[in-house]
């Protein structure tokens, strides 16, 4: 896909629903074990690793949004030729997502925004999460999963290993520091039905009001948890998400 | 559980995890994913693929999963999911 092998995971029969997963500590298991199988009762789920992530292709570069929503397009164009399909970003997956979106809406039916870090503008929460070593970002994660890394060696270090490898050999870091603000004019006549959930705990909870000042048809909600909502909540993030699709 | 079934996971685990396998060990009926073959998430999901493969549809170890929480994957031994394949096979 756009010249890199991108690792692509299915599941279900129905509506078509392509999943895209955050950066770092992320990659499609992140959909996959949690909210990918209760979508996949009524849809055909589509999840894959972003580049650099998981089972993808290693790349030096291409890590800002714009270039990711052109991944996900050719994704979305070898999967589900000619299809309307729906949405869903998590954390930067959201921004991806909705990037993929504005740029071309005739693709998308309804587009689902999970703790999305949303409008991209540098602040400081980025900023500090860019920055942390790699012992840091573990520590961020919720407790049952942070232990579940912390107990296996193998894990720790192999999650070491992508992490390091995406934040040091890459220019991922930089392709983040570097996002601009979306263009407004993109956002002009944008009328995809969006919902935007958000993390009760979560640093991103303001951002709801500023999707909601960005997108004339957003919808809101507010679910238990931090940031790492597909783990932490994954049952009230798939019934928030199959709610929303089947209105 | 049949013996059949613990010996195609243990192959298929060493397609997904490759020769590191070897270092942990013998795998028996009773071998954890988690604690004893410390398996990532993605390879979770590289085996499901590959049962998926072998099994075809009627072995939905997505959906089966799903069902679960984390603590209940963490705690999943060979047995538990050889069990959940032989039951998949009996009922068709």
């Amino acid at each position: 896909m756009n010249g890199v092998d991108i690792h692509v995971q299915e599941m279900g029969r129905g509506p078509a629903v392509f999943l895209v997963h955050g950066l770092l500590l992320d990659n499609l298991a992140s959909w996959y074990l949690t909210v990918a199988p209760r979508l996949a009762a009524s849809r055909r789920v589509v999840t894959y690793d972003l580049r650099g992530h998981g089972l993808s292709q290693r790349v030096a570069s291409g890590y800002d949004s714009a270039g990711q929503a052109l991944d996900l397009a050719e994704v979305v164009d070898t999967l589900a030729p000619g299809e309307v399909v729906d949405l869903i970003g998590a954390s930067y997956g959201g921004l991806i997502a909705l990037r993929c979106a504005l740029a071309r809406p005739w693709s998308f039916r309804r587009l689902v925004l999970v703790d999305a870090p949303l409008p991209p503008r540098r602040y400081p929460e980025i900023d500090a999460y860019l920055e942390a070593d790699v012992e840091t970002l573990v520590g961020a994660l919720p407790v049952r999963l942070r232990a579940e890394v912390l107990q296996s060696k193998r894990r720790a270090a192999r999650l070491a290993r992508s992490v390091g490898y995406l934040v040091r050999k890459t220019s991922l870091i930089d392709d983040i520091r570097g996002e601009e603000e979306i263009p407004a004019p993109l956002f002009a006549g944008f009328e995809l039905p969006v919902l935007g959930i958000y993390g009760a705990d979560s640093p991103f909870r303001a951002d709801a009001a500023r999707l909601a000042a960005h997108l004339p048809n957003v919808e809101l909600a507010v679910v238990a948890g931090g940031h790492r909502l597909l783990n932490e909540s994954p049952g009230e993030v798939a019934a928030k998400v199959t709610e929303f699709l089947d209105a | 559980m049949t013996s059949d079934t613990v010996a195609t996971l243990a192959a298929l685990l060493r397609e997904v995890v490759g020769d590191e396998l070897d270092l942990m060990g013998p795998i028996d009926a009773g071998t954890c994913f988690s604690s004893d073959l410390e398996l990532e998430s993605i390879e979770f999901v590289a085996l499901a693929e590959k049962l998926q493969e072998r099994y075809g549809a009627e072995v939905d170890f997505a959906s089966w999963l799903a069902g679960k929480d984390l603590d209940a994957i963490v705690a999943l031994r060979i047995s538990d999911v050889a069990e959940f394949i032989d039951g998949c096979l009996s009922s068709e």
